[in-house]
């Protein structure tokens, strides 16, 4: 595992650790769609994309290179 | 599936025996240790597994009420307990005993692992607990700050009425709001509500929004979803990160048991860390590293090696 790569997971560990609480500070639990918990929840897509995004270009890439003639 | 459960069980039974004692030991009803202290100390409070809350004792030393160690012996000799063994003996609380744990390594089991999440190749798992660990202590510390303005404010409290200041610093105290997100969304607060529900249905009437959030968090993605089950353990849990350090501490002292790798005797199966609960082993063919940082000494490694490579020893 290459350092810079834990020191980059330590930073969005850091970061998300601080930032869901604050997000999360106002909500009751009962939910009562305040829309406090929205910037969370949107997170999500957001990550996934960001985590998959190398795998979706090389799927992109492959169904390209079918379609496409050589 | 069920081989791979009944295998796991009769491979390692001791650890499953650890993990009922865990369960009776701190999960109201049962509780029995915590029951046991609270007897002792002669006192009436109901013995549950939040008796043993990890973020109160933290929130009490950064705001200076050290007081309160002395109405709560239990805690202060739990966590002594645990942060003590895992200096001298490896985290065992946590790989042993924990029901939290446990209880989601136990449900990941039974669900095929072809599936499930592997992200050790990805991401330093130590590297986003002790971040998530300092995130933890900062927002400590943040929610302490206003407690300690509070006793300030006291001394010059005016006769009737509450200082604006002091106001000000609760509000602040409730907007950073620590203690309350931290129960709401703690799996062992969770996990204590869904037993007590079991055994009295009227207390299901917890299952707000947020609880059922934690649930799919720590029992569906950090569970089910997760190889070995620990997702929780690995990166939400701080008592998981503190021990995790101070076994950190006692190995690199020499002081500690430990897991250790015999590279003459290894023939690289790969079966320790596909087994591994805490993705604590990485390496290829008999070159095998074991992070202590995330090894919570369960000792599944241990067991599972063919040619007894590798070994809890004090070395």
């Amino acid at each position: 595992m290459p350092q810079r790569a834990g020191w980059t997971a330590f930073v969005w560990a850091l970061l998300s650790g601080l930032g869901i609480p604050i997000v999360l500070s106002r909500c009751g639990g009962h939910c009562g769609s305040c829309g406090q918990c929205a910037p969370l929840i949107a997170s999500i897509p957001v990550m996934l994309i960001v985590l998959a995004r190398r795998r979706a270009w090389s799927l992109v890439k492959r169904l390209l290179a079918s379609v496409l003639p050589k | 599936m069920s081989l791979r459960v009944f295998d796991a069980i009769a491979r390692h039974k001791w650890r499953y025996v650890a993990f009922a004692v865990g369960f009776l030991l701190l999960v109201e009803p049962f509780a029995w240790l915590v029951k046991f202290a609270y007897y002792l100390q002669d006192s009436p409070a109901s013995a549950s597994l939040h008796k043993a809350c990890f973020r109160m004792p933290i929130d009490w030393l950064l705001s200076g009420e050290f007081g309160r160690f002395a109405g709560r012996p239990f805690v202060v000799l739990f966590l002594a307990g645990v942060l003590g063994t895992a200096f001298l003996l490896g985290p065992v609380f946590c790989g042993w005993l924990c029901p939290v744990g446990a209880c989601s390594e136990c449900l990941s089991r039974l669900f095929p692992r072809k599936g499930q999440l592997d992200l050790s190749k990805r991401v330093n798992p130590a590297s986003l607990r002790y971040g998530f660990l300092t995130a933890f202590a900062l927002l400590a510390l943040a929610a302490s700050l206003p407690a300690i303005t509070w006793t300030a404010g006291s001394e010059v409290r005016e006769s009737g009425s509450r200082p604006i200041a002091t106001r000000q610093a609760r509000n602040l105290a409730e907007s950073v709001g620590v203690g309350g997100v931290c129960c709401r969304y703690c799996p062992s607060s969770v996990f204590q509500r869904l037993v007590s529900g079991v055994a009295d249905p009227s207390k299901l009437t917890y299952w707000h929004s947020g609880a059922i959030m934690t649930l799919g968090g720590w029992l569906v993605i950090g569970g089910i979803l997760w190889k070995g089950g620990r997702g929780w353990c690995l990166y939400g849990c701080p008592l998981g990160a503190v021990a995790n350090l101070f076994h950190w501490v006692g190995a690199k002292m020499g002081l500690s048991w430990k897991v250790v790798h015999d590279s003459s005797k290894c023939n690289g199966c790969g079966e320790c860390k596909k087994l591994c609960p805490a993705w604590a082993i990485t390496g290829g063919g008999d070159v095998v590293d074991i992070n202590r940082h995330t090894c919570n000494v369960c000792l599944e490694c241990t067991k599972s090696c063919p040619n007894k490579a590798l070994t809890y020893a004090r070395i």
